[in-house]
């Protein structure tokens, strides 16, 4: 991923509201960049820039060499797009279809993808054929598909950019059985993955914990076979010990599948347990960026060295006044 | 066992039950033995994952149960046994004795009323002080909780204030009844982290400065040892561990609260595989009849799932685990087991 300026205005008073401000970063495939940075530094406004959620004032962003700047044209971009980069976002719970089996949920993702895949064959649309063979669905925004009727992305509030997209057709009855047993087994792959059980996959979002939800979330959004993920504050949450295993599930995933990761987090301790790279954000502005252990370690900045000295650890005291 | 006459707040084996009236069986447990002391001027601090009874346990404390709950044990407040106050007695209490901080402040204060008004009713309307002396005192106490041109706030109005500020203000309303007792669950939970040292912080010198007793709840067990003095560890509506905070920090007892630090990332070093907890946390209703954290510890054995275990003395503290000799027989691999 390649971010270049990426700056968005808010509109308001006196010229608006600058909430990032050229912001610029480059993220490897198979990389981990964490975002950390005060309540309101812009850290999810960038986030939803990337995902299409909200308009970009200035900059450009790209994945995997292809343009995501402007909002994209046709149902067949939006798929491509969403197999480039899908978000989890703090609360699975708004974002889940509560009639939906956690199974339905991941599989609906799956269905819409190999739907998506058929269509293009049919349409033979070999200018954009793109041959990783992942699903596609949810996150980019949309104004054709899914329940959320948000019809500009920029004024989509949901906080979950997945539920976009839930498709309202899926020509999956006609599809060839070979494409049903691999979705089939692809579908098991990823419940195993995340560690959710045969009895738990049945279960509607009521039944199931925060934790299970979240893992739920992160199945659908890894159905969609992206390239880079983005997690925004999506293990803060949760309990410390289910933490600490979606913490193991992300790090394994990654190991195991190459995925990049954009972490969005105001906890310096998960962001160092999981990126390689870590920008911080102070009202907009990139005011550093570089190794995570570096920016950690030896902070350039007084704002980065308040953030980690407010960090509670073992023999921390309150700051006195 | 008598009342501790230099406690603050003491409750002793409390037992809160829920009944379900959709259903036959018998109430459901909510806490089961629940037992600490304060002593003014102290903090202490209640730590557990979500469901483990902390909001509970200072609900019991203020009277502020579920209307079908019912409860046995005792809790006492300098000495006078809150589960039986009379009205006036129970007023009294909640209007000066104790004050609450919790977790959303945006959830308790008026959004339709300016803080100036949020700030000074309870001063006007229980404690006869004219309007402008409460304003001139709620203006100083915005100044103590450290925020900058405390006129202009009270003119106000909660939305114009950020998430820590509104805290500040929250706390400031606590002080203005100059309670014995402070109650804060979760205060910093919402806030980010130098919001929440900053919060911290003013607590710990209002606690020191007035001698205040503070009972402080939260999630985050390094935050816990930081603030206070003794920590409760809980877990599905027991306290498994209490002990001194910085013995705890040391040598942790318990295999849960070994497990909470475990599953805790370090902000130093990036371990390859944190040692996660399996399943999840559970709450009281949900536990066997033995020890309810059996089923997810390693070490559990056929005692553990038969008896629920008692307390037992542990260096400065207590701890309720059958199995503490043969765990801290080897201590070093209880507590470093699986880090790599
Ligand atoms: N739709 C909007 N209209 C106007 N201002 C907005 C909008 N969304 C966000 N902002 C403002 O942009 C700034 C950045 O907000 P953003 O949500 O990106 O912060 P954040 O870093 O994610 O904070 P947090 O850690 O609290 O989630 C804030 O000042 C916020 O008030
Ligand atoms: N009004 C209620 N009716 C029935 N059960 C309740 C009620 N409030 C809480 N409980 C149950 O009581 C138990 C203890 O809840 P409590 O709110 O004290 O947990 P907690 O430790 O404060 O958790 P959290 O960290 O999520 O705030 C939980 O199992 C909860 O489901
Ligand atoms: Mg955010
Ligand atoms: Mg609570």
């Amino acid at each position: 991923m390649s971010v270049r300026d990426l700056t968005k205005i808010f509109p308001g008073r006196g010229g608006g509201h600058k909430a990032v401000d050229a912001v610029s970063f480059e993220l490897e495939p198979g990389g981990a960049l964490g975002i950390v940075g005060e309540s309101g530094s812009g850290k999810t406004t960038i986030a939803r820039m990337l995902i299409g959620l909200e308009s970009a004032t200035a900059g450009s962003m790209s994945v995997l060499g292809r343009d995501r700047s402007r909002p994209a044209r046709g149902a067949a971009e939006r798929r491509a797009r969403a197999r480039e980069l899908q978000i989890v976002f703090q609360d699975p719970y708004t974002s889940l279809d509560p009639s939906q089996s956690a199974r339905a949920a991941v599989d609906e993702v799956l269905r819409h993808h190999a739907a998506g895949a058929a269509r293009a064959a049919r349409a033979d649309a070999s200018t954009r054929s793109r041959s990783r063979s992942g699903p596609d669905p949810r996150s980019a925004p949309t104004k054709a598909t899914g329940p959320t009727s948000g019809s500009d992305p920029a004024i989509d509030t949901r906080p979950d950019a997945d539920s976009n997209t839930r498709p309202v057709t899926s020509p999956s009855t006609n599809a060839d059985p070979r494409d049903a047993r691999a979705r089939q087994t692809r579908l098991e792959e990823l419940l195993d993955q995340v560690g959710l059980t045969e009895r738990q996959s049945h279960a509607r979002p009521r039944d199931l914990s925060g934790g299970q939800r979240q893992r739920v979330a992160i199945a659908r959004a890894l159905a969609a076979d992206p390239a880079v993920l983005i997690l925004d504050e999506a293990v803060s949450a949760l309990d410390v010990s289910i933490q600490a295993q979606i913490l193991n599930l992300l790090v394994d995933i990654r190991a195991r599948t190459g995925i990049a990761y954009i972490l969005i987090s105001h906890d310096l301790a998960v962001v160092r347990q999981l990126c390689d790279s870590a920008l911080v954000l102070r009202s907009g502005r990139v005011i550093e960026q570089g190794s995570c252990a570096d920016i950690l370690d030896n902070p350039a900045e007084d704002y980065t060295r308040a953030l980690r000295a407010a960090v509670p650890v073992p023999g921390w005291r309150p700051p006195q006044h | 066992m008598s009342a501790d006459t230099r406690a603050l707040l003491e409750i002793e084996n409390l037992t809160v039950r829920l009944a379900d009236p959709a259903a036959d069986d018998a109430p459901k447990p909510l806490l089961e033995g629940i037992s600490l002391s304060l002593a003014p001027g102290e903090a202490l601090g209640l730590v557990g994952e979500s469901g483990s009874g902390k909001s509970m346990t200072i609900r019991a404390a203020t009277r502020l149960l579920p209307p079908r709950a019912s409860v046995e044990g005792a809790i006492r407040f300098e000495g006078t046994d809150v589960t039986r106050m009379s009205g006036p007695a129970l007023r009294a209490y909640r209007d000066t004795g104790v004050g609450m901080v919790f977790q959303d402040p945006r959830a308790h204060i008026n959004p339709t009323r300016r803080i100036g008004a949020f700030l000074t009713e309870a001063l006007v309307r229980n404690r006869g002080v004219g309007r402008r002396e409460a304003t001139a005192r709620a203006a100083a106490v915005l100044g103590e909780v450290g925020i900058d041109d405390p006129a202009r706030r009270l003119r106000q109005y909660p939305h114009e204030l950020s998430g820590g500020m509104l805290q500040r203000v929250m706390i400031a309303s606590v002080l203005l009844a100059e309670p014995r007792l402070i109650l804060a669950d979760e205060p910093t939970t919402a806030l980010d982290v130098t919001i929440q040292s900053e919060v911290v912080g003013i607590l710990d010198r209002l606690r020191r400065d007035r001698g205040i007793g503070m009972v402080f709840i939260t999630h985050d067990l390094d935050l816990a040892l930081a603030v206070c003095g003794r920590v409760a560890v809980m877990y599905a509506g027991r306290i498994v561990e209490l002990r001194d905070a910085k013995d705890l920090h040391e040598r942790a007892a318990h295999p849960y609260t070994l497990g909470l630090l475990g599953s805790r990332p370090s902000i130093d070093v990036r371990s390859a595989r944190l040692t996660a907890i399996p399943g999840r946390p559970r709450g009281a209703f949900e536990s066997g009849p033995g020890c309810a954290f059996a089923d997810r510890c390693a070490h559990a054995q056929d005692v553990c799932r038969t008896t629920p275990p008692e307390p037992v003395r542990f260096r400065d503290g207590d701890v309720r685990c059958h199995l503490l000799d043969q765990i801290h027989s080897v201590p070093t691999a209880a507590r470093e087991g699986g880090a790599a």
